[in-house]
């Protein structure tokens, strides 16, 4: 009876434990790296399969590590795939005819979309819809626009042996260092559309000879592409919405160039007055930082040298914010000011009278001043 | 009436209060909060919380009332055999589509992030029978189900919780107290499917050698489980912002695969939190389902509640396939929790007091 038993659970066992509905081994799984998103060019795949032709719409392009090239344990080789369908999960249905493994999406660090389809709301809403929506992605890798299709990004050839992805994200990373350099998490970039309307901001990243460069930020209306800022526009964006993490500004003290080293901007935003139904606001950006490179014939030890070249900075920052605040203001009306935000948060009465005509608003009732306070604290080793 | 010498101690009531309301809502909770109360929602936890005691506490007074015996017992002594029994069969229905729902909801979850392919039946029927096995335990086996549990739980999920702090944005809070009046009353019902649970206590409580020292344990527990909320709806609303976050379906599983953790092996912790969550789902389907076997034995007057487990399996797998679709899915709890749910929390049990101070019902003493 007891052997009987026995046998029966072993059987049992077989029974239940083979049927594993979801298992993939590693070795059949394609990790895609990055993925970038075009505007489908070109005659539409015939598709038995559908009942209404539907055109191609998008044009994808995968990443993958090309592990058949690992050397001791590490990939620098990558391939890419391309397809166009007209959506994303039928495009993925149409590649896997052709492929021999099955995307896995975890480690998916860039997601990159042409100007193509960042100039047409319907498709990048789409998009941002199934990158959001979809189980299989994370929402933490990057986003990445480009000045012309996503898919030239993957043939560049960076100088330094690697990935591309991981070459995109410290690119990216580096943003502490450069302010022109964008970084943007795909969770953090629907978030800003979400909460404004669908007006924002994504980096841009451009490809040459030598690999990519991130040096400008592209302007986005009501989940339309407008145009590329310029790069004081770039870093005067990112001041005055405190997402500058670390750069330089640069000033001539008669021929010398003198850049300034700052390490974190810190930014806040008062509301004055209302007067006459006028909204009076004031930027107050602040930060700290450090000058190490000068003239070796001058000295740089003195308070009131330091504080003429704060001024200067000081002044740099504020007409290049200025000017920004009335481009946006005047020309584009569009508030990439982060304005509509602070007012919802911090004076929601004031937010509500506004909120239905908002860019009408923006346009013409609302004073923008911008104040900057710069600290030099360190001048390097030497006097 | 004959007992298997059953005891539970308070600080595994207090297991079995956590245990037992942490459940499927946690994972919804803050976004269902947001659509009603905006940045808000996380204030409007503790109020749900402060009202759920109020009950809890009356609850705790009619056990006292009684000492060692369960609603069914003391039901039928103050309104008499047979409205008792009927009153315990509504308990025993409550609790029967109330595991349904956990079991339904998880199976939504699973089949979305984890098992793409593994068909729902699997899914409902290997979670509903494990519970089985701990449920023809008895009630001793449960309570030490929860306390063992419970360390497996939090600690972990603390753990998991933490790396996504630095994604936090703390001015997602603001605006605070705005138009507060007007979103509490709204808000209050989307907790009711949050707070449920401690209305198990009208059974459990009377398997307590003292029930005095209850009070102090559920509340406690009450209070621990009001502070998790709050801190996981606080860290979803700053990390996502109120518009973002009333668009999620499930934001505590957003908020985890939000995270990224360079350089590990295991870059993504969805898989863990999933394995933890289900742990929660697992203990408070158990402790709902006893109850429901053990009212259905005092319905039928058996010695024993073993028997009702295993039969009941088909039921509870019935029902959970009833809705179509998750957004039906979702809407169950709405008419049933709000409506069937409250009557039999907050009602029954303060009706069943006045009733029974009215007509000077007492159990014996201790």
């Amino acid at each position: 009876m007891r052997k009987a038993k026995t046998l029966f659970i072993l059987l049992g066992c077989m029974l239940f434990l083979s049927g594993c509905w979801d298992k993939v081994e590693i070795e059949d799984r394609a990790f895609v790296l990055a993925i970038g998103v075009d505007k489908a060019e070109g005659p539409s795949e015939k598709s038995e399969d559908l009942v209404t032709e539907a055109e191609d719409k998008y044009l994808f392009t995968f990443v993958n590590p090309d592990t058949a090239k690992a050397e001791e344990g590490k990939v620098n080789e990558y391939v890419t795939f391309q397809v166009q369908a007209p959506s994303y999960t039928l495009g993925i249905t149409r590649l896997l005819q052709s492929f021999s493994k099955f995307h896995t999406y975890e480690h998916t660090k860039v997601l990159i979309f042409g100007r193509q389809l960042m100039e047409d709301p319907l498709l990048l809403k789409s998009m941002l819809d199934n990158f959001g929506r979809g189980h299989q992605f994370n929402s933490s890798m990057y986003v990445f626009t480009t000045n012309n299709r996503a898919s030239d990004i993957f043939e560049a050839k960076p100088k330094m042996k690697g990935l591309l992805a991981y070459y995109i994200t410290g690119i990216a990373d580096n943003e502490k260092y450069a302010t022109r350099v964008g970084k943007v998490t795909f969770l953090n970039f629907t978030r800003q559309l979400f909460d404004n309307n669908g007006d924002g901001v994504i980096p841009s990243l451009d490809p040459h000879e030598n690999g990519l460069t991130s040096s400008y930020l592209a302007m986005i209306k009501g989940y339309k592409y407008i145009r590329h800022m310029d790069g004081r526009e770039t870093k005067a964006w990112k001041w005055l919405n405190g997402e500058a993490k670390g750069g330089i500004i640069e000033i001539q003290d008669g021929d010398i160039s003198v850049p300034y080293n700052y390490p974190s901007f810190k930014r806040d935003i008062y509301l004055d007055k209302i007067e006459n139904n006028k909204i009076y606001i004031t930027y107050d950006l602040e930060t700290e930082g450090s000058v190490e490179e000068y003239i070796i014939d001058k000295k740089l030890l003195d308070n009131d040298k330091l504080q003429q070249l704060e001024r200067k900075i000081e002044q740099v920052i504020e007409n290049d914010c200025k000017d920004f605040v009335k481009k946006m203001q005047e020309e584009y009306n569009v508030d990439l000011l982060g304005l509509r935000d602070y007012l919802y948060k911090f004076h929601p009465r004031v937010y509500e009278d506004v909120m239905k005509d908002f860019d009408k608003h923006f346009q013409d009732n609302i004073v923008i001043n911008v104040k900057a306070d710069v600290k030099i604290r360190r001048i390097g080793k030497i006097e | 009436m004959i007992r298997n010498n059953d005891t539970i101690s308070p600080y595994q009531i207090s297991m079995i209060v956590i245990m037992t309301i942490i459940g499927v809502g946690v994972f919804s909770l803050p976004a269902q909060l947001a659509k009603t109360a905006g940045s808000d929602c996380w204030f409007i936890i503790p109020i749900g919380g402060l009202i759920s005691m109020v009950f809890m506490n009356i609850i705790l007074l009619l056990n006292n009332r009684f000492p060692r015996k369960t609603l069914p017992e003391y039901a039928q002594n103050i309104i008499g055999k047979i409205p008792g029994k009927i009153l315990t069969a509504l308990y025993a229905v409550y609790s029967i589509v109330f595991i349904a729902y956990e079991v339904r909801v998880v199976n939504e979850v699973i089949k979305a992030f984890l098992l793409f392919r593994t068909p729902s039946e699997v899914v409902i029927l290997s979670m509903i029978l494990i519970s089985t096995y701990a449920v023809r335990g008895g009630v001793e086996c449960i309570a030490r189900v929860m306390e063992i549990f419970f360390p497996l739980l939090f600690i972990p999920l603390i753990l998991i919780l933490i790396p996504g702090v630095t994604d936090i944005e703390i001015s997602n809070m603001m605006p605070v107290f705005y138009n507060l009046s007007s979103k509490i009353f709204i808000s209050i019902p989307a907790l009711a499917i949050s707070f449920a649970g401690y209305e198990l206590l009208l059974y459990y409580v009377g398997f307590m050698e003292n029930p005095k020292k209850a009070y102090k344990s559920a509340n406690i527990g009450l209070i621990f489980i009001t502070i998790t909320y709050v801190i996981i709806t606080i860290l979803c609303l700053t990390v996502f912002g109120v518009n973002l976050l009333r668009e999620s379906i499930w934001p505590l599983l957003a908020y985890v695969r939000n995270i990224n953790l360079p350089g590990l092996f295991l870059e993504r912790l969805d898989a863990i939190m999933l394995a933890i969550w289900l742990f929660t789902v697992f203990t408070t389907i158990i402790s709902i389902y006893f109850v429901l076997t053990y009212s259905l034995s005092k319905i039928l007057n058996t010695k024993e509640q073993k028997q009702f487990v295993l039969p009941l399996v088909p039921v509870i797998y019935f029902i959970a396939l009833i809705p179509d679709n998750i957004a039906q899915a979702r809407e169950m709890p709405d008419a049933f929790f709000k409506y069937f749910g409250s009557i039999l929390v907050f009602v029954v049990p303060s009706l069943l007091l006045i009733i029974a101070r009215i007509r000077k019902l007492r159990g014996e003493s201790l």
